[in-house]
C-alpha cells in the first residue's frame, strides 16, 4: 500500500495541499478528482516522491518513500505524468523500452523482449512503433507513454506489491481510447497492481474506480468507495452545477451534468 | 525534407556499420593529413612511417614529430567536442545546446586571455619551458572554474531543469566576457594579436607533452559520458519521467557537466576556441544513428575527431603555404548547417 498521511504543501503563502490522507491499495483503483487547481497534479507528485511533503508522511508498503533507493522504487512503481515533449528522434518502439531501464543489469532483464512486446500487443503500439515519438499526435504519444509504463512494472513472477500512478492518463484520446485505458487500469488491479488515477471526467471514475477522493482547494471533501460517492452534493458544492446520477446496466452510476 | 523525416529513412542503415565505417573515415582522414603539407608524403610512405617501418629519416622525421602530434591533437579536440555536444544535447534536452552554453568556452577564453597579458610581465620571472605551459593551464583552469561557478548558480538541484543551468551560463559567461574586456583594455598590440589568434583556434602548436596530458583526460571525460549513456537516454523523455525509472538525475547532471567541462576544457586549452563541431556533430549522427546515446555518443566522438582532422588539413592547405585559423574553417562550415537546422526545425517541430 502507499500511504499518505495529513499531507501538506505550500508554496510562498499558499496551500497547495491542505492535510490529506490517502492510500493506494494494490488491486484497487483509486480516482483523484477534482476542479482545476484543486492540488490533484501536486498530490500525485508527493505520492511519487517527486516533492518532499511540508508535512505529513508518504510510506510504501510500510517503509517511508524517502528510504526507499530510486531504482527498487523503480521496480515497483511507475509513474505517467502529464506527458512533456521529446525534441530527439526517437521511435514509439524505443519509448517504450526505456520503461525497462529499472530492470537494466538484473536477472529480471531477460524479460525486457517479453514486457515490451506485451506493452506493444496490449495498447496496439505496432502500427506507430518505428514511428518518431516527436511526429505522433497528442493521443498516440500518451499510449506510448502507458506502454513505457506497462514495460516499467512487468514482472514474469509477482512477487512484492506494485503501484501505477497516473497523471490524467485519458486527456488526450478519443472515446474508444478512453475506454481502452480505462479496461486496462481495471485489468492492472485484477492482476494486484495498486492504480492512482488523477481523473477529470466524472463517469470515467464512476465506471473505472474502486476508491475515489474529491479534493477542492487542497483539501478532501469527499473520499471512500465509488458506490457511496461522491455524492450530488458534494459535487454541487465543489463544481458549482446541478449533477444528477442515473444506475446504469452494470449496477454502477453514471453522472449527469 | 525535416530532419526527422531523414532520420526516419535512414535509420534502417544498418547501424552496425556505423561505428567501423565512422572509424574507417577517421583512419583516411588521418593519413592524409600526415600525408599532407609543404612536403608531400604519399600513403604508403605515411603508414609506413606511422608503423614505425624503415623509411627515409627525413619522412620519419616529417610524420612522426611534426605532422602526427598535429593530428593527434585535431583527434582529440574533435573527439572531445563532438561527445561533449552530443552528451550535453541529451542532458539539457535541447538540441541546439553547445558547450557554449554552460560557460566552458568564455573560462577558457578568459583564462588564456589572463595568461597571455599577464604572462608576458612574468616573461623574465619564469623559466621558458613553464612559460609554454601558461596558456593551456590559464584556459583549462578557467573552463573549470566557469563550470563550477554554473553548477553552483543553476546546477545541482533537484527538479531546477535544465533552463536554470542555462541562465547560470550565460551569467557566468557575461562575467567572463567582462573580463576578457578589462584583459584586451590592458592588452598591448602583440598580446592583442595573439588572444585574436587564440580566439580562432589552431591545433598548430601540438606538442607530445602537451598530448601526453590533454588526450588522457579527454578519454577519461569521453569514457565518463559514455558510461551516462542509459541515464541520458532516460532524460530524453523529461527529467521527472528519468527519476521514476529510477535514475539520479542530479547526480547524471553533475557527472556529465563535469566530464564536459575536462573534455572540452582539455581539448580548448591547446587548440582555442572552436566553434560550432559540438554543436552540429552530433546533429550528423542523430540524422543516421537516432537519437539513442550507446551509439550517439562513441559516433559523435569519431565523426568530431574525423571532421577537424579534414578541417585542419583544409586550413593547411587553402591558402598554403599561410594557414587558416582552424576554428575559422569550422565558422565557415558550421554556420550556414546551423541556419539550416534552425529553419528545419521550425517548419517540422513548431
Amino acid at each position: 500500500m502507499i500511504a499518505a498521511q495529513g499531507i501538506v504543501v505550500t508554496t510562498g503563502r499558499r496551500r497547495l495541499v491542505d492535510v490529506v490522507s490517502i492510500a493506494v491499495r494494490p488491486g484497487q483503483v483509486t480516482a483523484v478528482l477534482g476542479p482545476n487547481g484543486s492540488g490533484k497534479s501536486t498530490l500525485l507528485k508527493v505520492l511519487a516522491g517527486e516533492i518532499a511533503p511540508s508535512g505529513g508522511s508518504v510510506s510504501l508498503d510500510g517503509r517511508p518513500l524517502a528510504a526507499w533507493r530510486r531504482a527498487d522504487l523503480a521496480r515497483r512503481r511507475a509513474v505517467l505524468p502529464q506527458h512533456g515533449a521529446i525534441d530527439f528522434p526517437l521511435t514509439a518502439g524505443e519509448v517504450v523500452a526505456l520503461g525497462r531501464s529499472p530492470w537494466s543489469g538484473r536477472p529480471e532483464s531477460l524479460d525486457d523482449a517479453d514486457a515490451v512486446a506485451h506493452a506493444r500487443e496490449r495498447l496496439d503500439l505496432g502500427p506507430l512503433w518505428d514511428q518518431l515519438y516527436p511526429t505522433l499526435s497528442g493521443g498516440e504519444r500518451q499510449r506510448v507513454q502507458l506502454g513505457r509504463a506497462l514495460a516499467q512494472l512487468w514482472v514474469r513472477r509477482p512477487a512484492a506489491p506494485r503501484y501505477l500512478l497516473l497523471d490524467e492518463p485519458t486527456s488526450a484520446l478519443d472515446i474508444a481510447h478512453q475506454l481502452e485505458v480505462l479496461a486496462l487500469a481495471r485489468e492492472l488491479a485484477g492482476k494486484g497492481i495498486g492504480v492512482l488515477a488523477v481523473l477529470h471526467d466524472l463517469n470515467q471514475a464512476l465506471t473505472a474506480a474502486d476508491g475515489f477522493v474529491l479534493l477542492a482547494r487542497g483539501q478532501i471533501v469527499e473520499a471512500g468507495a465509488i458506490a457511496d460517492g461522491p455524492t450530488a452534493a458534494a459535487l454541487q458544492a465543489v463544481y458549482h452545477v446541478p449533477v444528477e446520477f442515473v444506475r446504469r446496466a452494470d449496477g454502477r452510476r453514471a453522472a449527469l451534468v | 525534407m525535416t530532419a526527422i523525416a531523414l532520420a526516419r529513412r535512414w535509420r534502417r542503415l544498418d547501424r552496425v556499420l556505423l561505428l567501423p565505417l565512422l572509424g574507417a573515415m577517421l583512419a583516411t582522414a588521418a593519413l592524409l593529413a600526415v600525408g599532407l603539407g609543404a612536403v608531400a608524403i604519399p600513403p604508403d610512405q605515411a603508414l609506413a612511417a606511422l608503423l614505425g617501418r624503415e623509411v627515409d629519416e627525413r619522412v620519419a622525421g616529417i610524420v612522426l614529430q611534426l605532422r602526427l602530434p598535429r593530428a593527434v591533437l585535431a583527434i582529440c579536440a574533435g573527439a572531445a567536442l563532438g561527445v561533449a555536444g552530443a552528451a550535453l544535447q541529451g542532458l539539457l534536452r535541447n538540441p541546439l545546446a553547445d558547450p557554449v552554453l554552460i560557460g566552458v568556452s568564455g573560462g577558457a577564453a578568459f583564462g588564456a586571455v589572463a595568461a597571455i597579458v599577464v604572462g608576458h610581465k612574468l616573461a623574465t620571472l619564469l623559466p621558458p619551458e613553464a612559460l609554454r605551459w601558461l596558456v593551456p593551464a590559464a584556459a583549462f583552469a578557467g573552463a573549470l572554474a566557469a563550470v563550477t561557478g554554473v553548477m553552483r548558480l543553476g546546477g545541482a538541484r533537484e527538479g531546477s531543469g535544465p533552463g536554470a543551468l542555462i541562465l547560470a551560463g550565460i551569467a557566468i559567461s557575461a562575467l567572463a566576457s567582462a573580463g576578457i574586456g578589462a584583459f584586451i583594455f590592458m592588452a598591448d598590440d602583440r598580446q592583442l594579436r595573439d588572444f585574436i589568434f587564440w580566439n580562432m583556434g589552431s591545433v598548430a602548436g601540438a606538442s607530445w607533452q602537451g598530448l601526453a596530458v590533454a588526450a588522457p583526460l579527454i578519454a577519461l571525460a569521453t569514457g565518463a559520458m559514455l558510461a551516462a549513456a542509459r541515464p541520458l537516454d532516460a532524460i530524453l523523455l523529461g527529467e521527472r519521467e528519468a527519476g521514476h525509472l529510477g535514475f539520479d538525475v542530479p547526480a547524471v547532471r553533475r557527472r556529465v557537466i563535469a566530464a564536459v567541462a575536462l573534455a572540452v576544457g582539455a581539448g580548448v586549452a591547446f587548440t582555442g576556441m572552436i566553434a560550432f563541431v559540438g554543436l552540429i556533430v552530433p546533429h550528423l549522427v542523430r540524422l543516421v544513428a537516432g537519437a539513442g546515446h550507446r551509439l550517439l555518443l562513441p559516433a559523435s566522438a569519431l565523426l568530431g575527431a574525423a571532421l577537424l582532422l579534414l578541417a585542419d588539413c583544409a586550413a593547411r592547405t587553402v591558402v598554403a603555404p599561410a594557414e587558416l585559423p582552424i576554428g575559422l574553417v569550422t565558422s565557415a562550415l558550421g554556420t550556414p548547417f546551423f541556419m539550416a537546422l534552425i529553419v528545419r526545425r521550425r517548419s517540422a517541430l513548431g
